[in-house]
């Protein structure tokens, strides 16, 4: 097999470089991805400070060993474009100058944080597996709540190319099947959504996880107080496992920058029918914090808990109690 | 020089078509299919630029929201993307696939985009730093670094991006996505 052109490959690393304004996912990056992930390396992109990577780059730029590597101008440093800490060229792969040092590189705090944030839900949701199933109806759902318009393109790659038909995302997941399926949809012509899904095969069905990042402008107001009733509607739809969602600054186009944009803060988040029995239900519907709200759904008691506003970082000391509290009934039971 | 170079036009493009074309005219490449794409390989057999299988694109704003509004408004949508990437190690690879895209361009109209961004990834001045790309890689897998003055060289800011280019002959902007 012919590989694709990159730029070094190490022992350790496969090295590309990439001077666009907006670093997207193409054909070429997946193809690189895999050959980097194939050959247990890590994928390391290159690019100049004022480049941005788009979300589904960012989404699957999560490998051991692979980051985005920004060259600072002036210094000629190097730093990690997502977590702003120095990076050195090891003579096989650039890795983090001083491990016990987590202060960030200067130029990495230099601007300030947008006034445009960015809520981020993550969700896997169970099908059954009929002749009948169509996928990317969960998606549909939340992207028509949350961007007012069902997705609008997707594709395994970007450019985004392909008008949204639940018929052919199924197709091609089935074709592929028993191999997970990766791929990315577009929605939202006045507030973006982009997502990205993985299609697997799983003991119950056909399982699809998904991560969907919606962008607000400065004057929006993002759906928090909704979000439980929109859970509630998707429960209502689908087998849903389980679903997160969390806010954080951050541009409004979706892209990020390779300087801070601030720290995510929990929302709240689905518990469905394993994990609620797991832990027994009047357990799960009485957390040690917080509001728990038990959401309609022929699949089983499923759970939504509200841990904070999006804006205050204690909802993640919520989100341990509960998750503590949670794994507390279970052991108790497995005991019993 | 930007090593990506993206032709965004609207009639269907043909790639095998396009590079025996710049070989007729004395561009001294030739074809190899590769994985989803094809390579133009030098005289020496070393792929110079590789070129991915054309998208149809059909969505609306997606060519803005990767390559800017100008020139997606010069492209319009639907849309073929066709993407050709030089290898950076190799002099004159980058000029191979800019040729490439103009061809593609000429022959079925649209615009071509070559991305300009700040300062570009590679450059570093001789003598500032150790450039990171020198380690030796395992043989036959990478290639060193360009020498320092074409590092220097792509120091100098691109021309504008967007170049609008007739059609060279009317073509519909017929045929079939070819996303997997």
């Amino acid at each position: 097999m012919t590989q694709p052109i990159v730029d070094m490959v190490t022992d350790s690393a496969i090295v590309v470089m990439q001077d666009r304004p907006v670093v997207p996912f193409t054909t070429w990056i997946s193809e690189t991805l895999q050959m980097s992930g194939d050959s247990g390396r890590g994928l390391q992109i290159v690019t100049p400070s004022a480049s941005r990577i788009t979300m589904p780059l960012r989404l699957m730029l999560t490998g051991p060993n692979s980051r985005w590597v920004v060259r600072e101008p002036h210094s000629g440093e190097y730093y990690d474009g997502l977590g702003g800490v120095r990076l050195l060229w090891d003579g096989a792969a650039f890795v983090p100058a001083d491990p016990d040092d987590e202060s960030l590189v200067p130029a990495f705090g230099l601007a300030d944080p947008p006034d445009s944030s960015q809520l981020t839900l993550t969700f896997r949701v169970t099908n059954p597996a009929t002749a009948q199933m169509q996928l990317g109806g969960s998606l549909e759902r939340l992207c028509q709540a949350l961007s007012d318009e069902p997705p609008r393109g997707w594709g395994t790659c970007e450019p985004i190319g392909r008008p949204w038909r639940r018929a052919d995302v199924t197709e091609l997941c089935r074709s592929r099947m028993p191999e997970p399926t990766w791929m990315f949809t577009i929605a939202g012509s006045e507030r973006p959504a982009i997502a990205s899904i993985r299609v697997s095969r799983s003991a119950t069905g056909v399982e699809e996880w998904g991560t969907l990042v919606v962008g607000y402008g400065p004057d929006d107001e993002p759906p928090i107080i909704a979000l439980p009733d929109i859970a509630g509607a998707l429960a209502a739809e689908f087998q849903v496992v389980s679903m997160f969602a969390q806010m954080r600054s951050g541009r409004g186009d979706l892209t990020s920058p390779a300087h801070w944009e601030g720290l995510p803060a929990p929302v709240g988040m689905v518990v469905g029918p394993e994990g609620v029995n797991d832990a027994g239900v009047d357990r799960a519907l009485n957390p040690p914090g917080g509001v728990a709200r038990q959401l309609p759904s022929p699949a089983g008691p499923t759970v939504w808990y509200t841990l904070g506003d999006g804006r205050s970082s204690d909802g993640w000391t919520l989100f341990e109690k509960i998750m503590r509290h949670m794994r507390h009934g279970s052991q108790r039971d497995r005991v019993g | 020089m930007s090593h990506d170079v993206v032709a965004l036009v609207h009639g269907a493009p043909d790639v095998q078509a396009t590079v025996s074309q710049m070989i007729a005219e004395g561009e001294r490449v030739r074809l190899v299919p590769a994985e989803s794409a094809v390579h133009l390989c030098g005289e020496d057999g070393r792929p110079m630029v590789s070129v991915e299988a054309p998208q149809f694109i059909e969505v609306p704003g997606e060519v803005e929201r990767l390559v800017g509004p100008e020139t997606a408004a010069q492209a319009g949508t639907p849309v073929w993307w066709v993407e050709a990437r030089a290898a950076s190690a190799i002099v004159g690879a980058a000029d191979v696939a800019r040729r490439f895209a103009e061809q593609v361009v000429q022959n079925c109209g649209g615009v071509l985009w070559a991305p300009t961004v700040g300062e570009p990834a590679r450059h570093t001045p001789p003598g500032e730093e150790p450039v990171p790309f020198e380690p030796e890689p395992p043989a036959g897998e990478a290639e060193p670094d360009p020498p320092a003055d074409e590092a220097g060289a792509s120091a100098v800011h691109e021309e504008p991006a967007a170049e609008q280019v007739e059609p060279a002959a009317a073509e519909g902007t017929d045929g079939e996505g070819n996303q997997p």
